[in-house]
């Protein structure tokens, strides 16, 4: 549940490249297309576990992330809450009433969008180094949070090139982002009808 | 006759008896009177299953004694502790019960104590996904789940629960406030710029005692609530409210009805001490029905006191009656009496009869307002009988102009020779009730009575809006002392009320069997969790490429004791013995789904309550059919068959008449109105007895008639004017029922007239 709220955080950081403190750089109607590789390293196990696919961005609307290898399936988040898809087939369905942890962060997401520093001060000490931010978890939120730190490595001003979430046992994801774009083109009626949790 | 040496001793001993009544009755007003608001006191005692009724009325009982507040302040700091303040000042008090005292690491430790259990538990939807044998949908969304990056999966929980079935098991778990979530031990949201904590506890008594609304009441007003915002939900506010709105309205109607009434007495005999001496039999009748329900009943609803009281004013009449005696020439108080005694008596009678058959219903409520009205009626007629004579100093009176027109006007209709203007009035009432019939219609819904709080229920609605809590109004009661069996059937229940929800009828449901399912279903769900295990986790494994030694749980099972559950507020006392739906939107599609399940009964208690009404609607129907009976019997002994039905018809007409008169204003028969019939008949009796007691038109007997008439509506007419539903449609039955009885009595006077 963490990543997901990290997920989205970071998410946010791809096109916002002053941390959440600056104002949003996708202009209305615009969404943001990207590849990704992430690696996932759990305590215990050698070889990290390795995917890549793609994701689009929608504000607004929600987030869809498609792995592609090793295995095909779709996360769709959106206000409605999470839907997961494979093989044609939803195979999970988590409505936001289930996870009211989501709905906080979502609030404190929307005051991040609009500039309000506090949003994320209340969660994070935020520390930034030249292209290096690090949001770490406030030890006073009173919310039992398994999450350490997550490391954003920003390239050039407009884009984050990686983000590293470290949890409190040790696993780690490191999540790559590729061919970033912004686009004014339309998402098709197939991701409209996957964001908005349709079955397939 | 007041000369009679029997007179005077009967006088003297009740002077005696009144003052051991005044005295005890004082004592039990200093004490405190236990006086309770709370409808299921009204219950029926005959309902078939006492333990069904015991255990349903303690758990709406409980639902009622919930006391949630918001607190909201722009700082968390500030809310927090101002939510501290509050419930600790309300716990110091004794207005709250105590309550669990962290939110964050209760429900820590109860995903902790759950967890080594796990083989055991299944969500909902996992378990009809291997029952129907779709362990690839699981297979898949574990493999999803390694490389999703939201998911829950860490490296520890994929070595225990690689399939995410306990934490789905605790996602499917219902919660009543989704948008709340712990934080530093209290439930938090953020909304509106503001922190909002939840404070949530349970009375320490019931919110419909008026002792402890006041004692309540005193407590929160005490308390200073700045700078925070407070939201409340809870019963206790809006029946104090109520309470207050009732009790003002009554002051202003009241204190207007008890003004014209001194008015006008004092108007009509242009004396004080008839108006002291009928307040003296109206009180000594108060006191004394107060007394005996104190005697006879351990509480006394204030419903029931009401009633009782409103039916011992039909006493004033006997005063009044008496008093005009004064405008006859040949007056003493001794000749007074000997006029009014034989009507005063057989009003009486007919009245006291009628009310005794109301104290052989099974009803509670009917039988606390017969009793004070019985006891009440009876004092205030003797005190008319043994001390008026006595008391009496009043001197004849000369009729003022005004009293010989209101006579006249009152004998317009019954001389000879308007016999073609009566016709037209009898058929002007005839068509106006059928154009009534034609709108006539029943309605006990206790909806229609609620006039709840605006403001509060504003405050209701921001705070569902706040935490997402949704109605939890309806419930089914499951009676079985069997734990596991209890348990099944709450699951037994759960398993039809899904289809329910998937149909929207319902939005959830909340059941101990959610959190703690019963030993056999969670065998059930250990065999297919075992065989999802040797299916899939070599697919896994083969995908992933890592090698998963799984590490299984406690092999015994999870039960409501060893789970810790039974110390939440969720499942405290008889809320473990019942399962509530969630939002429930036909409630009439709920009542099935306890078909053929031993020991389940659906409980709605709205829906109660309309049919508790419904019920004493129908008693109160029949007490007034037994109330005609013996009434007609009476006069037929007193006036023979011929008059005794003459006499007993203006009454009736007037009381069969009124619900359609008053359906051409729009107002449905109920309850109230049944209830104001009663009382109705019994005044309309009267002045048909007072009238057929003469034997020609008599300006005594005629301006008693308008005067008692006018005080009845002064009294409850007046009550037509309340914003109260259930009082408005009880004043206008009586105002309505009144002005047609006080027309029609003289009908009674005239075949006395052709009485041999």
């Amino acid at each position: 549940m963490m990543r997901l709220c990290f997920l989205i955080l970071l998410t946010f950081n791809l096109i916002f490249p002053d941390c959440s403190l600056a104002a949003p750089m996708i202009k209305e109607g615009e969404s943001l297309r990207c590849r990704f590789t992430m690696n996932r390293h759990l305590q215990g196990f050698n070889k990290p576990l390795h995917s890549e696919g793609s994701l689009l961005l929608i504000p607004g609307k929600g987030l869809l992330w498609k792995t592609e290898q090793p295995f095909s399936s779709i996360v769709a988040i959106s206000s409605s809450g999470i839907n997961h898809y494979a093989n044609n087939d939803k195979i999970l369905s988590i409505a936001s009433q289930q996870i009211p942890f989501l709905h906080t962060l979502r609030q404190l997401f929307e005051q991040a969008l609009t500039g309000n520093e506090e949003g994320l001060s209340q969660f994070f000490h935020i520390h930034q180094e030249n292209q290096r931010i690090e949001l770490r978890k406030r030890p006073d939120i009173g919310i039992s949070w398994p999450l350490q730190k997550i490391i954003v490595q920003r390239e050039g001003q407009n884009w984050v090139e990686s983000v590293e979430i470290v949890k409190e046992n040790g696993d780690r994801d490191i999540i790559h982002f590729l061919e970033q774009r912004l686009t004014q083109n339309a998402p098709t009626a197939e991701e409209i009808a996957l964001l908005a949790g349709a079955d397939p | 006759m007041i000369a009679s040496r029997w007179h005077v001793q009967a006088a003297w001993l009740w002077l005696a008896l009144m003052l051991l009544v005044w005295g005890y009755g004082t004592w039990r007003m200093v004490s405190g009177l236990p006086l309770d608001s709370d409808l299921l006191y009204l219950l029926p005692s005959e309902e078939q299953d006492p333990q069904l009724q015991k255990g349903r009325a303690l758990l709406i009982n409980e639902l009622g004694s919930r006391f949630t507040v918001m607190v909201g302040h722009p700082e968390e700091e500030q809310a927090l502790q101002a939510a501290k303040k509050l419930q600790s000042r309300l716990q110091e008090n004794g207005m709250l019960k105590p309550t669990a005292d962290n939110w964050s690491s209760k429900a820590i430790e109860l995903a902790k104590t759950f967890f080594p259990y796990r083989q055991g538990l299944l969500g909902e939807q996992e378990r009809q996904m291997l029952l129907q044998h779709q362990e690839n949908k699981l297979i898949q969304r574990a493999v999803g789940q390694l490389y999703n990056p939201s998911a829950i999966l860490d490296s520890q929980l994929l070595l225990k629960d690689p399939f995410t079935l306990f934490s789905s098991f605790l996602l499917q778990l219902p919660n009543p406030a989704p948008k709340l979530m712990p934080r530093n031990g209290w439930l938090h949201t953020y909304a509106e710029q503001k922190h909002w904590f939840m404070i949530n506890a349970q009375l320490s008594d019931s919110p419909f005692s008026i002792q402890f609304q006041n004692q309540f009441m005193q407590v929160w007003e005490t308390i200073n609530k700045e700078p925070v915002t407070l939201l409340r939900l809870s019963a206790i506010f809006y029946a104090q409210a109520a309470a207050s709105r009732a009790m003002n309205e009554s002051s202003t109607i009241g204190t207007l009805g008890l003004l014209l009434t001194i008015l006008l007495i004092i108007f009509i005999f242009r004396a004080v001490r008839p108006l002291g001496l009928t307040i003296l039999a109206i009180l000594n009748g108060l006191m004394c029905g107060l007394v005996v329900s104190l005697l006879l009943f351990e509480r006394i609803h204030t419903a029931a006191l009401l009633f009782g009281s409103t039916l011992i004013g039909v006493a004033v009449d006997y005063c009044l009656i008496y008093f005009c005696q004064a405008f006859s020439p040949q007056s003493s108080p001794a000749w007074r009496l000997k006029s009014v005694i034989h009507g005063i008596f057989y009003g009486m009678l007919t009245t006291f009869m009628g009310y005794f058959c109301l104290a052989m219903a099974p009803f509670p409520g009917l039988q606390q307002g017969a009793a004070i009205s019985v006891a009440g009626l009876l004092t205030s007629w003797l005190t008319v009988v043994l001390w008026f004579p006595h008391l009496d100093t009043l001197s004849c009176r000369t009729p003022s102009p005004i009293l010989l027109h209101m006579q006249a006007l009152l004998m317009w209709l019954w001389q000879p020779a308007h016999a073609r203007q009566r016709t037209l009035f009898a058929c002007t009432l005839v068509l106006l009730s059928l154009g009534g019939a034609l709108h006539f219609e029943i309605n006990d819904n206790i909806r229609r009575y609620q006039q709840l709080s605006p403001h509060l229920q504003e405050e209701q609605k921001q705070i569902q809006k706040l935490t997402g809590m949704a109605d939890i109004n309806q419930f089914f009661w499951l009676q079985n002392n069997d734990q596991e069996q209890l348990l099944r059937v709450q699951e037994q229940l759960g398993d039809r009320l899904q289809e329910l929800r998937t149909r929207g009828i319902i939005q959830d449901w909340l059941s101990l069997a959610r959190f703690t399912p019963s030993t056999h279903r969670q065998q059930e769900n250990k065999q297919l969790i075992t065989a999802l295990y040797g299916t899939g986790l070599p697919i896994i494994e083969e995908i992933t490429g890592l090698s998963l030694s799984t590490q299984s749980g406690r092999e015994d099972f999870l039960t409501p004791e060893n789970s810790g559950i039974l110390a939440w507020p969720l499942f405290t006392d008889a809320k473990k013995q019942a399962l509530f739906p969630i939002s429930v939107q036909d409630s009439t599609q709920m009542t099935q789904v306890a078909e053929g399940i031993t020991g389940a009964h659906y409980v709605d208690p709205a829906a109660d309550l309309s049919t508790l009404l419904e019920r004493y609607r129908y008693r109160a129907l029949l007490l007034l059919a037994l109330s005609v009976l013996f009434t007609y019997l009476l006069l037929v002994w007193r006036y023979g068959w011929k008059n005794g039905i003459t006499t007993l018809l203006p009454a009736l007409c007037a009381t069969l008449l009124t619900p359609f008169l008053l359906a051409l204003l729009q107002v449905p028969f109920g309850f109230f109105t049944a209830i104001a019939l009663v009382l109705l008949f019994a005044i309309g009796v009267d002045y048909a007895i007072f009238c057929a007691e003469e034997s020609s038109p008599d300006l005594p007997m005629l301006t008693g008639i308008w005067l008692t008439a006018l005080t009845s509506l002064f009294s409850f007419g007046l009550l037509a004017f309340s914003q109260t539903p259930a009082v408005r449609e009880f004043g206008l039955t009586v105002m309505i029922g009144i002005s047609l009885s006080m027309l029609l009595a003289p009908w009674a006077m005239r075949n006395k007239n052709n009485h041999a």
